[in-house]
């Protein structure tokens, strides 16, 4: 039972992780560093945590606001990028931060990671139950996917959508492009962030593994194939990646075989959907 | 010091090659980044490993080698990327597609062969003393085998194949008009990548051993080195990946091995920032970017 409980944080934070990407997606704009803005808010979080002893709302806001934050520097510069040099861009930054990680070893543990990250505390309570840390997480990003969801639909989603669908019409409207650009590129960051905050607090062990290129790629491919620009299809696609993993685990291969085998499916679901099915599973637009 | 710039200009003359195959794709297509050569990088090395395990001879597995990866790269072009062609795709779309290939082709290496890493030659390479440095056989064989496809490489556009290259990237719609069969020349550019990033895969594993993943690193930096020799330029591709191997070994030298993987990203940051044409939109004199 705890390790269902187990599963269902995965998913949750893969599904927050997924709905954060969701946002820029819908201004157009694809990137591939948003596991270095899950890794900040995840490395912030846990230094709150075993460092300074804060408890788990002021430490999940910390980590959340300094992965925004980080993201400003990078966002304000690349803000009239557009299409590859943007991709570009933000895969230069992943390498970046991930090698911060892996090499500043007397804030990160480097490869040795960091270890002894408490349980969420709040006040004096500890919470200590995978089912407990399930039950606050889900209460956490259901709201924070029900706030995406009104950002989507409010004017500044909306202004996304035109920017995406032809910039230069949207300009002309009065949409002010790249200051909506750099807000929506700070709120994917701060929503990815918190997922990192939740990840680290419930890990209780961190390292620079977790926060690769490849779960960058992964993130991607859940876009991609619960499909761009709705949240149903953001928890769609979580919904199938933890499935597909935990199918794999049930049939016992190997555990050489399980991670290769895994990534593979990925890897044929995301080119089966880009070829036959541009819309994902229920998204809203096609890739193009 | 010497034998530092040296090492470095080893190591790029080898990237060059993937940095020329990167930017040959994404030149003559304009949209696709063909991520999926890094798996090709990766592959090339067990084709000559699994070779030689079934007994044939050096240059039959060297052949295979070269030959088995393009084909696999000419795949992508026909089931992936073509389709995608046809269909307008964004570069989006394109590079969405050649990461989910990546995933593939890489997976089954690992599924095939394992995740360990390999290492050709056992034991200290033969090193010869040459006045201040000293050259390793491995490298001798990189330096004159990059050398050679170079060569070959800055010659074929000036044959009429390198024309019709040339047209393709800069009007393939009018190409198709005048009777060029635009799908076929597009699949043997995919093949000539592929191939280049094979020779590559080999040359390096021969020097540092290769394991599935070996294949990311150098496709980033093709990736850095075309967005740094400018966008369709393969003499400026291959001169920024000489440039990234040198600035790389010297980073590892002076600084710091771990910021080495660092050093080509930011050399891309400065790149897209300050000079989105790159090294020929300095020399062509256009530091602005070109709207598209």
């Amino acid at each position: 039972v705890t390790y269902f409980y187990q599963i269902t944080i995965d998913f949750l934070i893969l599904a927050l992780l997924a709905a954060s990407m969701n946002l820029l997606l819908g201004g157009g704009l694809l990137l591939v560093s948003q596991a270095a803005s899950f890794g900040v808010g995840a490395y912030v979080a846990a230094l709150c945590n075993t460092k300074l002893g804060i408890g788990f709302i002021v430490s999940t806001a910390l980590g959340a606001f300094a992965s925004g934050a980080a993201s400003l520097l990078v966002a304000l510069p690349a803000r009239n990028l557009r299409g590859d040099s943007f991709v570009m861009l933000s895969l230069a930054v992943q390498v970046l931060i991930y090698t911060f990680f892996l090499n500043a070893v007397t804030i990160t543990g480097g490869p040795y990671g960091l270890s002894g990250i408490s349980k969420p505390r709040i006040g004096s309570q500890t919470i200590q139950s995978s089912l407990g840390v399930a039950v606050l997480y889900l209460g956490i990003v259901a709201a924070c996917i029900f706030l995406v969801n009104l950002l989507t639909k409010s004017g500044f989603g909306r202004a996304l959508t035109a920017i995406r669908e032809d910039e230069l019409a949207a300009k002309g409207l009065g949409i002010p492009v790249a200051r909506r650009k750099t807000e929506a590129l700070f709120l994917c960051a701060v929503f990815a962030g918190l997922a990192g905050s939740l990840y680290a607090q419930q890990a209780s062990y961190l390292d620079p593994t977790s926060f690769t290129l490849d779960t960058s790629i992964l993130i991607v491919s859940v876009c991609v194939i619960g499909g761009m620009g709705s949240i149903g299809g953001a928890l769609a696609g979580a919904l199938v990646l933890t499935l597909i993993q935990e199918v794999l685990r049930f049939l016992e291969f190997p555990s050489s075989v399980t991670g290769p085998l895994r990534l593979l499916t990925y890897g044929l679901l995301v080119v089966w959907i880009v070829l036959k099915r541009p819309s994902g599973l229920m998204g809203k637009y096609a890739i193009q | 010091m010497i034998q530092v710039i040296f090492n470095g200009l080893v190591q790029g003359l080898c990237l060059a090659l993937v940095g020329v195959g990167f930017s040959l794709v994404y030149a003559t297509t304009r949209r696709v980044m063909f991520v999926t050569l890094g798996a090709i990088f990766s592959l090339s090395p067990y084709i000559l490993l699994q070779c030689s395990k079934l007994g044939f001879p050096l240059v039959i597995g060297i052949v295979m080698a070269v030959a088995l990866p393009s084909l696999v790269s000419m795949a992508c072009e026909a089931l992936v990327h073509w389709p995608l062609e046809k269909k307008w795709s964004s570069p989006e779309a394109n590079f969405i597609g050649s990461l989910g290939c990546y995933l593939i082709v890489e997976q089954m290496i690992a599924l095939a062969w394992g995740t360990d890493a390999h290492v050709f030659i056992q034991g200290a390479d033969k090193i010869y003393p040459f006045q201040n440095l000293r050259v390793s056989s491995s490298q001798i064989v990189t330096i004159c085998s990059t050398l050679a496809v170079l060569t070959a490489a800055v010659l074929v556009p000036k044959a009429a194949i390198g024309l019709k290259i040339r047209a393709l990237s800069s009007n393939s719609k009018l190409l198709s008009v005048i009777g060029t069969d635009v799908k076929r020349l597009r699949r043997m550019i995919f093949f000539v990548a592929g191939s280049l990033a094979a020779i590559s895969g080999l040359l390096r594993a021969n020097e540092f051993g290769f394991s599935p993943y070996t294949g990311m690193t150098a496709v980033l930096i093709g990736l850095v080195a075309t967005v740094v020799g400018g966008r369709g330029s393969f003499a400026g591709a291959a001169v920024a990946a000489v440039a990234l191997g040198i600035l790389r070994e010297l980073t590892a030298f002076n600084l710091s091995a771990a910021l080495v993987e660092a050093t080509p990203f930011l050399a891309l940051v400065f790149t897209l920032l300050l000079f989105p044409n790159g090294i020929r939109g300095i020399l062509l004199g256009k530091t602005r970017p070109e709207e598209t």
